[in-house]
């Protein structure tokens, strides 16, 4: 196993391009499957975009719900998952109408990206202040700020996780060229 | 079967890690219950991370100060955050290669318990370096407390990396460095 399967195993923009190269397997709305699939996430989609407009569970999104404070400093604001998860299911029908005639393993593959998203939410949250996020006031500008880094992490997973990788890789004593260059050595090339 | 030769296809032009062989996690009945199974515990983490789960691990109550006059006495909260942070790798892997091997996907799991159990050492590794001793029970830093918790479970490998400097750093460094470097060897292996 070379370093550059790592970084393909590591590389969700991989599942994205290899997506376009499958013309040959049958499209997603010739099988039920795929446009029960299609149907749920535009379903789940709709719920989210109700729940933001505060037609459902209005106390998520109305005013002082929302705890960025000091009073709870280790919980999540659970907004960030609904604007997360809006962010995943924005990706999946962005990258479904830029290859319309995507076969079912790909709309699947797609939708796995969504509870991916509304995980690493939570770590760029707490690292909000280290990735040059964090709200600079306690004003409702402060929450959108949150609930957009919370949606561009849905968007782009990859740019999540990647921010968070390199966190991590300072956060330890020693160089972090040690963590990226012993075995992912392909990955300071990329940068 | 259709997916097997798209798998095939995948496996030959882009060099995917774990389909050489096998069927995918989703063909298979273990698999899939494996899936549903992390699937539940993240739930459950989230439940937890957000403050809806009530106990000694609630996390809506956290008196920094508390920790700060005693060092070695560890938040439980960290490891909610840790649980959390392993399954998150569990989810980005399986989102990185979807069409990996129920064994993979078992494998993936594998770094749950080892998350939980790195908890002890990162915590006091954490408050001890120069940077990251609380001066005042900032909020800043019991957040990045709860993230290194977190990323503690996402890449296990970096955590290792760190033990290893301090272990070689360290007295016992010729004792140490052998094993840290054993079990660095199995936790890049799991997160391929």
């Amino acid at each position: 196993m070379s370093a550059d399967d790592v970084d393909a195993a590591t590389d969700d923009t991989e599942v994205a391009r290899r997506s376009v190269t499958d013309a040959e397997s049958p499209p997603w709305y010739t099988e039920p499957l795929g446009v029960a699939l299609v149907a749920s996430y535009a379903g789940l989609a709709l719920l989210g975009g109700f729940v933001t407009a505060g037609f459902a569970f209005p106390s998520l999104v109305s005013g002082g719900a929302v705890s960025v404070g000091s009073e709870t400093p280790l919980a999540v604001p659970p907004q960030l998952f609904l604007y997360a998860g809006l962010g995943g299911f924005a990706y999946v029908f962005v990258t479904l109408s830029s290859n319309p005639e995507a076969d079912v393993t790909t709309v699947g593959h797609l939708g796995l990206r969504v509870p991916a998203a509304l995980l690493v939410a939570i770590g760029v949250f707490l690292f909000a202040s280290a990735l040059g996020v964090a709200p600079t006031d306690a004003g409702p500008g402060a929450a959108r700020t949150l609930a957009g880094s919370a949606f561009l992490t849905g968007l782009f997973v990859e740019h999540g996780l990647k921010a968070l990788r390199s966190v991590s890789a300072r956060l330890y004593p020693g160089d972090p060229r040690d963590l990226y260059g012993a075995r992912r050595g392909s990955d300071d090339r990329e940068r | 079967m259709r997916e097997v030769e798209l798998r095939r296809d995948r496996a030959g032009g882009a060099s995917d890690s774990a389909v050489e062989s096998g069927a995918a996690w989703y063909t298979e009945r273990l698999g899939v219950a494996l899936v549903v199974v992390y699937a539940l515990l993240a739930c459950l983490g989230v439940l937890a991370v957000v403050g809806a789960i009530e106990g000694a691990f609630f996390v809506g109550r956290f008196d920094a100060r508390y920790y700060r006059t005693n060092p070695f006495r560890i938040p439980p909260q960290l490891l909610v955050y840790a649980f959390v942070g392993s399954l998150t790798h569990v989810f980005t892997a399986l989102a990185a290669d979807p069409d990996a091997e129920t064994r993979t996907v078992l494998r993936f799991g594998s770094r749950v318990p080892v998350a939980l159990l790195l908890v002890f050492p990162a915590y006091v590794l954490f408050v001890s370096l120069p940077g990251h001793v609380p001066a005042t029970a900032d909020l800043e830093w019991t957040r990045q407390l709860a993230g290194m918790a977190f990323l503690l479970g996402l890449f296990v490998e970096h955590a290792v990396g760190g033990f290893r400097t301090v272990g070689e750093a360290l007295i016992l460094g010729r004792i140490v460095r052998p094993m840290l470097g054993r079990l660095g060897r199995s936790a890049t292996d799991a997160s391929e």
